[in-house]
């Protein structure tokens, strides 16, 4: 609302339901008058269109052949035949899994050495590279 | 109805009294297809919607759950609101369809009403309603169905909240938003191009 009247956006938000909500439109002849007029151009934008016959005809007609096609044996159908291509899925993954890689047992035993090695030794790792600087070539 | 159900023995909305379900798809079959079109926006998906809608309507008939269908042309609307939404949250996963086909586009476009007297006005009302169908898409979920329902249906906020199912308090929240979006759009439906929009 500015001033004495209405403005067009509250003129429209009321007829929405979102506007101004007092009575200003009761009080004000012009405000009243705009109102009014706003109504019925509403009236006539909301002239139903016309759709063609024909259209609406074939619409009903597939209505009609959707009712007629046994809903309850297709739904079953369908799921019977979900049911049976997971099973085929999962009959072609048991199948087809590679059998398991044999244990590599030289490679436990090369680890074992390693650590027992390690675990033996006086002198830590790092000083093994220094040693072979002192050692002299025959 | 036709030659598949003939006339349906369901149980009528408001009495104990057998339903011609075919009759009564034939009397809000128009106005089904419209509401539908209007929250889709393209002419297949509508009609698709519609045919949903009214299988729904015939199992919920056949039935006879009238708790539903104590007001017919209301549960309808209801069910077709609610057919829409779940076709347009299907939709925003389809990003390649986010602008309607120009085909359909027109259609919006010769849906506008012929009321406007002149050659010229009647093509401002089609463009604005072009205009406005395509802020719709700008409309969140609720603010779509709150304002269609309002603007195309002239329902009032209370039985929109009663389809919805929302405190006419939310309603009202979502039709000051949509509106709000709308501005624009509706300023011109109304009063024209280039009016003002203040008066002192």
């Amino acid at each position: 609302m500015n001033g004495g009247h209405w403005s067009d956006d509250d003129l429209v938000g009321r007829l929405y339901g979102a506007g101004p909500d007092d009575a200003h439109l009761t009080d004000c002849p012009e405000c009243a008058q705009r109102w009014q007029s706003l109504i019925e151009k509403r009236e006539r934008i909301l002239e139903p269109p016309n759709l063609p016959e024909t259209f609406l005809a074939s619409q009903r007609r597939e209505v009609q052949r959707r009712l007629a096609r046994p809903g309850k044996s297709v739904h079953w159908l369908s799921l019977a035949a979900a049911g049976a291509t997971a099973g085929v899925v999962m009959l072609a993954v048991l199948l087809h899994r590679p059998a398991p890689a044999p244990a590599p047992e030289t490679a436990d035993r090369e680890l074992f050495t390693a650590v027992y090695s390690l675990v033996q030794s006086d002198e830590p790792e790092a000083v093994q590279p220094i040693r072979a600087l002192f050692e002299v070539e025959p | 109805m036709g030659v598949v159900a003939g006339q349906l023995e369901g149980t009528s909305p408001d009495a104990a009294r057998p339903i011609d379900f075919d009759a009564w798809m034939r009397a809000e079959q128009r106005r089904t297809f419209l509401l539908c079109f209007r929250f889709l926006r393209e002419w297949d998906e509508a009609d698709t919607a519609t045919q949903e809608v009214f299988l729904k309507a015939y199992k919920a008939f056949e039935s006879g759950r009238s708790e539903d269908l104590q007001d017919p042309a209301k549960w309808l609307t209801r069910v077709a609101v609610n057919t829409c939404l779940d076709r347009l949250r299907s939709r925003r996963w389809q990003f390649w369809r986010k602008r309607p086909d120009p085909d359909d586009e027109r259609v919006i476009l010769a849906l506008a009403p012929d009321a406007a007297p002149s050659a010229e006005d009647r093509l401002f009302a089609r463009e604005i309603y072009g205009r406005l169908a395509a802020a719709l898409e700008r409309l969140s979920e609720r603010q779509r169905s709150v304002f269609v329902l309002r603007h195309f249906e002239d329902l009032s906020l209370g039985e929109i909240g009663e389809i919805l199912q929302l405190e006419i308090g939310t309603v009202k929240v979502h039709m000051s938003r949509a509106v709000a979006k709308l501005r624009e759009e509706l300023r011109d439906l109304y009063f024209g191009p280039g009016r003002g929009e203040r008066r002192t």
